[in-house]
């Protein structure tokens, strides 16, 4: 590996398959191209357009059949039955018209199962079981567009449901943690051999369709920390009376988000094993400082994670994500009703002051490091 | 042009490289980066981060009106600032360039990490223009001018122009048209009510804002042709959402305007037949711009939403009553067969300048 890393690197895009062959890590022809996909901003608007025709499908339904609204019987059997429709026709063609028309029927199918499941339950329970429905929903349907929308749902209301059951700040980590996870495996293939069993052969489903599951999370977890910021209450607009005593506090989620944070630069530093021990555990420690300095300002350790993200695997659409959500959260920062404004602008003034030592160092310290070498 | 992610993901998912060759092969084809480019990577992640912790520290600190600091040693600092962040910006600039010049001659045999990118220079200049914009709210918040909201965004960007005009830096240009249209917004809302903008006469905000932003696109996207930093597509994307936007909201206006509906067409009635003309010219000139002169998916994307969204309006205005029920399956469907009809086209075109 260390050998790999001296050689020259690929700079032509054409020459990519030439220097991946002379480097002897592929054989043989250089295979036909796949079929072109679609790029994220036109996914994105087949999935908005799938949710409008959804309602629309829906107002449909509620007019002419109101029947179906009366009880949650009648919800569920429909739902069902669309949603078992849509996965059909995602499995049976790859007509583009046929694939957003799946996706427009699924998404009226759990509208239609979670509207019982409100009718039924009229409390919690429900969000549990929307929770469960996204999920599983996200496992099966073997569809990109369905599987993001599904992932950010479902996490949405994992976010909301850990909070009705007592357990308010600590979901958005949970769902940042899973995001990560899968974005530091994003390459990993699972092995191609025939699955015997089924619970692994979906696991391999999901493991090799990461990328929407991931994006979903992350989206998620933004959101919330956008709510967060911007309304720091947010959880007690979720919930009408949070009137049993809560399990965990704010502090809490402020932990498990620095210990995410460390466990990716950690994952990230295990790349490079040309690095010195000093260097590691100074990083290591400037992610603590970043961490604990964002208990004050929200998210800006979440928006600086990404941009690592993404930056770790030149995935430009993370770090663009990453750059207007790091805007957004420094924006809401000035809204922040618990300090004043001098309090704020103190911290922003430390926090200034200490990245810029930070790179002031850095760059002492690989100077110093360059020079030894040298000699 | 697919970039290096792009064709190694699809190497990977077609099963040419084999499992324990995968984490070579990002590191070969530099989609992992290496040490040297993170270092590179952080040493701008932590200048611009500082710096701009560092303006919006002062922001606040100039917004919450400290009584306890004389009002002479506010401006004292804020001035202070804005000379300390032009005089950096000069230090580091002169550095860039013998940095530059002095690479030129000796070529390094190590891969020498870049102390400072031009990128990295800039900070100053950008915080020295934010800084002048605080000196100018601190004139206001002092003097009690009577000045406008919108003169005061107005005044700034035409005080800071030079400086954008030397910086060279897209961030700094989007900065300054950011505080046109700004002012702009604040110009009529000042003459109309708090939510003014969107119906009535204040639609003239629209029209102004449609106009700036197009010809900020058509200027942008004519000088990037000859300036190279000002290659960036991020900047002229937002600007052709900011144009399409507003006159595709016009366009929905006019539709409203002539609609039965007494509640829909009130807000709209003086909009008249304006956009109706204007907004297929504005398609056509995108159309035509990013399909032959630059090759842009975005902003194709873009036309076929704006199209989307005003037919679906029309229909939605015009027949959803007077079909009932079945209207509801009919929009839904139609929904279906556009969005995914332009994602077919826009494959194709795609397809097209791929091979």
């Amino acid at each position: 590996m260390n050998d790999l890393l001296k050689k020259e690197p690929v700079n032509s895009q054409t020459s990519l398959w030439q220097s991946l062959l002379q480097h002897e890590l592929v054989v043989g022809e250089q295979p036909a191209k796949p079929e072109l996909k679609s790029p994220w901003f036109v996914k994105l608007l087949l999935a908005i357009s799938g949710w409008f025709a959804a309602l629309f499908f829906l107002g449909f339904l509620a007019i002419g059949m109101e029947f179906i609204f009366d009880n949650e019987i009648g919800a569920f059997i429909v739902g069902t039955i669309l949603t078992i429709v849509a996965y059909v026709l995602f499995k049976s063609n790859k007509n583009e018209f046929v694939e957003h028309l799946s996706l427009a029927i699924s998404f009226s199918g759990q509208m239609l199962i979670v509207y019982g499941f409100i009718l039924h339950f009229n409390d919690n329970t429900s969000w549990l079981l929307t929770t469960l429905l996204q999920f599983s929903l996200m496992a099966i349907m073997p569809n990109d567009i369905h599987r993001f929308c599904s992932a950010l749902f479902g996490a949405c209301c994992f976010i909301v449901t850990l909070a009705l059951f007592q357990l308010p700040f600590i979901g958005g980590s949970v769902v940042l943690f899973a995001a990560c996870w899968l974005w530091l495996h994003e390459f990993d293939r699972t092995s191609q051999q025939t699955h015997t069993n089924k619970l692994t052969h979906l696991f391999t489903a999901f493991l090799d369709n990461k990328r929407p599951i991931a994006y979903g999370f992350l989206l998620a977890q933004l959101l919330q920390t956008c709510l967060l910021s911007f309304q720091y209450g947010w959880y007690e607009l979720v919930d009408f009376g949070l009137t049993n005593e809560l399990l965990t506090s704010p502090w809490m989620g402020n932990v498990l988000m620095a210990l995410v944070a460390l466990y990716v630069v950690w994952q990230l530093l295990k790349r490079h094993p040309e690095l010195p021990a000093k260097v590691r555990y100074i990083v290591l420690t400037t992610s603590l400082l970043i961490s604990t300095l964002s208990f004050e300002a929200h998210g800006i350790n979440v928006a600086i994670l990404v941009l690592v993200l993404g930056f770790s695997a030149s995935n430009r659409l993370l770090i663009g994500l990453g750059i207007v959500s790091l805007l957004a959260f420094m924006s809401a920062y000035y809204y922040f009703l618990d300090y004043s404004l001098l309090e704020k602008s103190f911290t922003l003034m430390f926090m200034g002051v200490f990245l810029l030592a930070i790179r002031w160092i850095m760059l002492k310290l690989t100077a110093k490091h360059q020079e030894l070498t040298n000699d | 042009m697919t970039s290096n992610r792009h064709q190694l993901i699809e190497l990977i998912e077609q099963g040419a490289i084999e499992k324990d060759k995968i984490n070579a092969a990002l590191i070969i084809s530099q989609v992992q980066p290496r040490s040297n480019d993170w270092l590179n990577f952080f040493n701008q992640l932590l200048a611009w981060l500082g710096g701009l912790a560092i303006t919006f520290s002062v922001l606040f600190f100039v917004a919450f009106n400290w009584d306890e600091m004389g009002k002479f040693a506010k401006f004292a600092l804020v001035e202070l600032l804005v000379v300390l962040a032009v005089a950096a910006y000069y230090k580091l600039n002169t550095l860039t360039h013998q940095a530059s010049i002095s690479s030129d001659h000796a070529v390094s045999k190590n891969a020498q990490v870049p102390k400072l990118t031009e990128s990295v220079a800039k900070v100053p200049l950008f915080m020295a223009a934010i800084f002048f914009g605080v000196l100018l709210a601190l004139f206001g918040q002092t003097y009690q001018t009577g000045a406008d909201p919108w003169q005061l965004f107005f005044n700034w960007a035409v005080l800071i122009l030079p400086w954008v005009i030397i910086g060279r830096l897209s961030a700094l240009w989007m900065l300054w048209i950011g505080l046109i249209n700004l002012s702009i917004l604040l110009y009529y809302m000042n003459f109309g009510g708090a939510l003014g903008f969107f119906i009535n006469q204040e639609l003239n905000s629209l029209w102004v804002i449609f106009f700036f932003n197009t010809l900020a696109l058509a200027c942008w996207e004519l000088l990037s042709q000859r300036y190279t930093w000002l290659s960036a597509r991020w900047a002229p994307r937002l600007l052709a959402i900011a144009s399409g936007t507003c006159i595709t909201w016009l366009m929905i206006g006019s539709i409203l305007g002539f609609s039965d509906e007494s509640y829909l067409s009130s807000g709209f009635s003086e909009i008249g037949m304006l956009p109706v003309m204007i907004w297929p010219v504005w398609l056509i000139a995108m159309y035509l711009g990013y399909r032959k002169y630059q090759q842009d998916l975005f902003m194709l994307a873009g036309i076929l939403l704006s199209v989307n969204i005003v037919v679906i309006c029309f229909v939605i205005s015009h027949w959803l009553e007077a079909i009932g029920e079945i209207g509801f399956l009919l929009i839904s469907n139609m929904m279906i067969a556009m969005a995914a009809g332009s994602a077919i086209w826009l494959r194709k075109i795609n397809k097209e300048w791929q091979s």
